[in-house]
């Protein structure tokens, strides 16, 4: 996503699991950009969030995990 | 430590809480690269100077990796871990000891489970609070 580490942080993560993932199964992951927006900093300054999730389904394509990102990016 | 009874679990009820730390820089050397995280602002002093922070500074998911232990340990077992969310809020430093802390928010039945939820958090020895979230433990119903 060429982030800039200067400026990056890891604002929030969050997990979700559905059942025990088992030795052998195959899961195919998902990811994508939910959502990507903008906030005034306590400083003054504008923050840009950036939300990525991802999700793993099974053979049958039932979810199995679930993650939510949320990275926060402070605009030079 | 004993895990959560979940038959008899009420609002209110603390966790059982996990110390960890002092968090080294040999651990965010190890951490960083086993997490596949690549920042430098973790591992290099002159890095994170230059970013404007007095030195480096430990991985937020250090101490949500320290949370997940934390709970599978109230839990009784990884598999009643459901759901884990956390907001990093304040940064923890070298040093720093870690204690994991939480408290139970809410208790319902949902088919053959017993769901608890909890606020979970990480404290340092000045007591503040740093990495904050919440978590559902699924427990199979007795």
């Amino acid at each position: 996503l060429n982030l800039n580490f200067m400026t990056l942080v890891h604002g929030e993560q969050e997990f979700e699991y559905r059942r025990p993932i088992q030795v052998g199964e195959t899961l195919a992951l998902t990811g994508r950009i939910a959502d990507i927006y903008e906030k005034q900093s306590s400083g003054g300054g504008i923050l840009d969030f950036v939300v990525l999730e991802t999700e793993a389904k099974d053979d049958q394509g039932d979810t199995v995990f679930f993650s939510r990102n949320v990275l926060i990016s402070r605009r030079a | 430590m004993m895990a959560l009874d979940a038959m008899n679990v009420n609002v209110g009820d603390a966790l059982p809480e996990l110390a960890k730390g002092p968090i080294t820089r040999d651990d965010l050397k190890r951490y960083g690269p086993a997490a596949g995280d690549p920042n430098p602002i973790h591992l290099d002093d002159e890095f994170a100077k230059s970013a404007g922070h007095p030195s480096v500074f430990a991985h937020g998911m250090l101490s949500m990796g320290y949370l997940g232990q934390f709970l599978v340990q109230a839990a009784g077992s990884p598999m009643f871990v459901r759901k884990f969310r956390a907001r990093f809020g304040k940064l923890t430093w070298p040093g720093d000891m870690v204690t994991c802390r939480g408290m139970v928010t809410a208790v319902r039945d949902e088919g053959n489970a017993r769901l608890v939820e909890c606020d979970v958090w990480t404290e340092t020895q000045t007591g503040e609070r740093k990495v904050t979230g919440t978590a559902t433990l699924a427990f199979p119903r007795a």
